[in-house]
């Protein structure tokens, strides 16, 4: 869906849990970011009708990409740096 | 608590040269921002510890980005980044997320809080997969990202070929442009680019690209409807008259992974609302606009507005409105001299006047059409975070006359996460066309706090904080 710029220097790599998967991730990248190079483009459901949303205004106003983190907060995955104990849920 | 002589908010280009103007007259500025770095959403650069040669892309207006950077280096300006303002209060009280110390009191305060992107609303706008063309841009410039399968980019305005351009010169596979104006309009709109070769050069610059690279240009088209299960997979597009009314007998498929929009940009004005400025709606850019004097000074006394809150100008006019504040905050708190203050307010308002034409030019551009709203179906979603349909809406309008805030009382439109902020545009264009073309609506939603969403112990700290005192 997405790929990273190979003229961007990354560093080095880290993993980060997505859904119960591993996911590439590296520092300075946002969650959006990581989901969407795994490609993933859905990153959650609403409320009412648990319908699919996803990336959509980027920087940070719309809140359609809300992600769950393990402790149970929900962060906007364009705005939140990828950080490598994240353990992140895109299905609640 | 906290008392400062100007706080800022927002730091895109208004508020930076504000800010800088301000403090090189000993002005004491605090810059409160969101992003981790400065220069606002058309500044956006890659993300530290990301790096790469030079800068990811050619930036339009680098030049600006320059100057302020350079001065900056100069100044002792002190900011709170990565901070979210949430609440403005009586007295220039402004409160934000951060727990040691979350409300300052300002003299003066400078609201810079920019646009966003205008949405309209269709069949499968909501769908993952549909995203703003700025929302695109952020991935590209920030994130050092593309795109890899097939993008649809849609709209009206010169973002929609700049973007282009520059997706598809990092290879992303961009399978048309589709702009709603006619091709006659474009040609009427380009000889206002005359008297401003450097954006007409430009223009041709990206539309060499997009031929070069075989990318169809699809003049008096828009998009119907947004198809797929889980994610977007064809865009049903269809040709529009002058008023973008589409047309019977032109619809067609796309095969699309992602659709990015632009229609123009909406003013933020969510502080200024807040804060009991008065606005006045503009029912053309389906947003309202803080009612200033010559000082940018709104029917608050202390309170400024600069950029593009205060309706779309572009990033030059932006600047040139932040250094006007920047002056007149300096000469209210006596660090410059009347007379000195006096002839640059004289400067600046003319130059000011000079890039006048260019936010009409804008206005115009973008000015919403009503054959847009033939888009909508009774399923229709037009306020995304609390779900309410178009049809629940109508009914609402047609069998109860309702007011805007009662439409929001009566249906929750407005009262979700973006706090309206994606809605109410929608909300106002069928509202013109509901009553009539000329009516102009005379309540907005009223703004409350938060102004974003908040954890809860963010006003746990508060109160902590207020009772150590």
């Amino acid at each position: 869906m997405f790929k990273r710029l190979e003229t961007v220097e990354r560093g080095t790599p880290f993993t980060i849990q997505v859904d119960g998967e591993s996911a590439t991730a590296y520092h300075g990248e946002t969650l959006a970011t990581v989901l969407l190079a795994m490609g993933k483009i859905a990153m959650g459901k609403t409320f009412q009708k648990h319908a699919l949303r996803g990336y959509y205004c980027g920087m940070g106003i719309c809140h359609e990409c809300l992600v769950e983190l393990d402790d149970g907060t929900k962060v906007r995955a364009c705005q939140t740096l990828a950080e490598p104990w994240m353990k992140i849920r895109t299905d609640s | 608590m906290e008392e400062r002589d100007f706080v800022v908010i927002g730091a895109g280009p208004a508020g930076l040269r504000a800010a800088l103007t301000a403090a090189r007259m000993g002005v004491d500025v605090i810059v409160i921002g969101e992003d981790p770095h400065h220069g606002g959403q058309i500044f956006r650069s890659l993300t530290p510890p990301l790096q790469t040669q030079g800068h990811i892309m050619e930036l339009q207006d680098h030049k600006i980005l320059d100057d302020l950077q350079s001065d900056l280096n100069e100044v002792d300006i002190h900011f709170l980044n990565k901070t979210i303002v949430w609440g403005i209060f009586d007295d220039n009280v402004i409160a934000f997320d951060k727990s040691n110390k979350s409300l300052i009191k300002a003299k003066k305060i400078l609201i810079a809080e920019g646009a966003y992107e205008g949405p309209v609303a269709f069949p499968g706008w909501t769908l993952p997969g549909v995203m703003t063309l700025g929302g695109i841009q952020i991935l590209l410039k920030s994130q050092g990202i593309i795109p890899t399968g097939k993008i649809i980019i849609a709209g009206t305005g010169p973002l929609l070929f700049y973007t282009a351009s520059q997706l598809i010169e990092k290879g992303a596979d961009v399978k048309a442009v589709l702009e709603a104006s006619s091709l006659n309009q474009w040609m009427r709109w380009t000889m206002h680019l005359l008297r401003a070769p450097g954006i007409l050069g430009k223009g041709i610059k990206y539309l060499n690209i997009l031929r070069k690279h075989h990318v169809p240009v699809y003049y008096s088209t828009v998009p119907l409807e947004a198809k797929g299960s889980d994610g977007l997979k064809e865009v049903v597009i269809a040709q529009v008259d002058k008023q973008w009314h589409p047309m019977p007998g032109t619809k067609r498929e796309m095969a699309a992974d992602l659709l990015c929009l632009n229609f123009g940009f909406i003013p933020s004005t969510q502080f200024s609302h807040m804060a009991g400025c008065e606005h006045t709606c503009d029912p053309q850019i389906r947003g309202w606009l803080p009612k200033v004097n010559s000082n940018y000074e709104t029917s608050v006394e202390g309170i400024h507005v600069a950029g593009d809150c205060t309706g779309i100008c572009g990033v030059k006019k932006a600047v040139l409105e932040g250094e006007l504040v920047g002056n007149e905050v300096a000469r209210y708190l006596g660090r410059i001299s009347g007379a000195e203050a006096d002839r640059r307010l004289s400067v600046l308002q003319k130059k000011i006047h000079c890039l006048s034409w260019y936010q009409h030019f804008l206005r115009k551009i973008y000015s919403f059409r009503p054959g847009l709203l033939d888009l909508l179906t009774d399923e229709t979603i037009i306020c995304r975070c609390e779900e309410v349909n178009f049809g629940m809406i109508s009914h609402l309008f047609e069998n109860n006359s309702c007011s805007l805030e009662e439409i929001k009382l009566f249906s929750r439109t407005g009262m979700g996460r973006c706090q309206g902020r994606f809605c109410y545009p929608s909300l106002l264009g069928i509202f013109s066309k509901v009553l009539s073309e000329n009516k102009v609506c005379s309540q907005d939603f009223t703004s409350r706090i938060p102004a974003k969403p908040l954890p809860l112990e963010t006003l746990f700290d508060l109160s902590a904080h207020d009772k150590s005192k």
